[in-house]
């Protein structure tokens, strides 16, 4: 797979409701996880050496009922699934921006594979625009603030599965 | 150090490059960063931006040929990520030592946290775009827009002024911007020599209307009567009420009533 090929895979896969895809073929294996996944389910999808277009992925669910679960039970698991996930922080206290104007794609969404030094978000603080760059490579599995809103010194902004 | 003896050592404008047109000299330096490795001091000038940035989502205009419109990439690794407002008050000290350098006997303000004012118009404007690795300050881009020789501007600018206004005489482009240069390097120098302390009073001492009772917005429209007496450490301003009481303020959650 080229790196197009990745992308555009996991741009299909959070598209979807699945919470992981795990592809595997001969020297070559990729597991994507979406912010859905809690530790449990996983589906494998084992295509033939195909063109990427003819990969069998899971048709999407009309409107799909989210899984009702008690707020303890979802809590923990929550709590499980931040484990072996790195943290970006806020070096500076400010307005977090996910983009670097309203009409701009942000910087970086659930899905997206970021490499250190990428930038990530914009932090500002009393007119003056920071681009924070990510300290860590990996996937961004949460983002952790609201757009335009306040952020303080050292709060986390991303999640990342390094993995 | 005096402005004329610091020459040799010039650092911001040594290496220059003259845009006709560009989107914004902001994007352009950042672009250079993102690609090649600048030299520090390298300056973008252009004599027509069609994208002029100011704040997020804002624009800055400028008619063609008319202004001073450029970029400075500074690597400011030697400030803490948290002080950057020093960085903020050694530009914005820079810009307003050239204006008052060329508009002498005229009151030259600093309006919090980084326009110029002439009386209670404004005349330059400092877009500051920073690149943070964790703690340090890796890259800086300092964009300044000084209005020279435009005279008409739109309806929506509110309170705009220009040195051709105040003077009623055209200035020459070309021969302004050594001085912005030298007075930006001084102010760097400055701050890089860990004069902190000297650049916040100075700063304090520039601030438009400080120090004396003024009509305030604050962010609910609501209206409110303080004195500045000051700015905290990561650059918010610090109000005194009739009650004697003082107030925090980051920006957008004041405004001064012009």
């Amino acid at each position: 797979m080229n790196y197009k090929e990745i992308t555009d895979l996991i741009k299909l896969v959070n598209k979807t409701n699945l919470s992981e895809v795990k592809l595997k073929d001969k020297d070559f294996e990729i597991s994507i996880r979406t912010s859905n996944f809690q530790g449990k389910s996983t589906q494998v999808v084992q295509p033939n050496p195909a063109p990427m277009m003819q990969m069998p992925v899971a048709p999407t669910p009309a409107a799909p009922a989210a899984p009702v679960q008690d707020a303890p039970a979802k809590k923990e698991s929550e709590a499980k699934s931040t484990e072996g996930l790195l943290e970006v922080k806020s070096p500076i206290v400010g307005t977090f921006y996910r983009s670097s104007s309203p009409d701009k794609p942000a910087y970086a969404k659930v899905g997206d594979t970021i490499e250190k030094g990428d930038t990530v978000c914009i932090v500002e603080a009393m007119k003056l625009f920071n681009e924070i760059e990510s300290e860590v490579s990996g996937t961004i599995v949460k983002v952790m603030i609201e757009d335009a809103a306040p952020v303080e010194y050292d709060q986390v902004l991303f999640l990342v599965d390094p993995s | 150090m005096a402005i004329d003896r610091i020459d040799k050592s010039l650092l911001i404008g040594n290496n220059h490059i003259r845009l006709k047109n560009v989107n914004s000299t902001n994007k352009y330096a950042l672009d250079m960063i993102a690609k090649s490795k600048p030299i520090e001091g390298t300056v973008i000038s252009a004599s027509f931006q069609y994208e002029g940035r100011g704040q997020i989502g804002r624009f800055w205009e400028s008619e063609a040929e008319k202004n001073i419109t450029c970029s400075t990439i500074l690597e400011p690794s030697f400030l803490e990520s948290g002080d950057q407002f020093y960085l903020n008050m050694a530009v914005s000290l820079a810009v307003h030592d050239f204006v008052d350098h060329f508009l002498k006997d005229e009151n030259v303000k600093i309006k919090w946290p980084n326009d110029i004012y002439v009386d209670d118009k404004k005349i330059a404007g400092i877009l500051v775009q920073n690149s943070l690795v964790g703690k340090t300050i890796s890259s800086s881009v300092i964009g300044t827009g000084i209005n020279i020789n435009q005279v008409n501007f739109s309806k929506h600018i509110r309170n705009p002024t220009s040195f051709a206004m105040i003077r009623d005489e055209v200035f020459d482009l070309d021969g302004l911007l050594p001085w912005l240069f030298r007075f930006l390097t001084k102010r760097y120098l400055q701050l890089k020599n860990k004069q902190l302390e000297v650049i916040k009073s100075e700063y304090l001492d520039l601030l438009y209307r400080v120090g004396t009772w003024n009509l305030f917005h604050d962010e609910h429209g609501l209206s409110l009567e303080g004195k500045i007496i000051g700015v905290d450490e990561i650059g918010r301003l610090i109000v005194e009420d009739r009650d004697g009481i003082c107030g925090v303020y980051g920006f957008r959650e004041i405004r001064y009533v012009v």
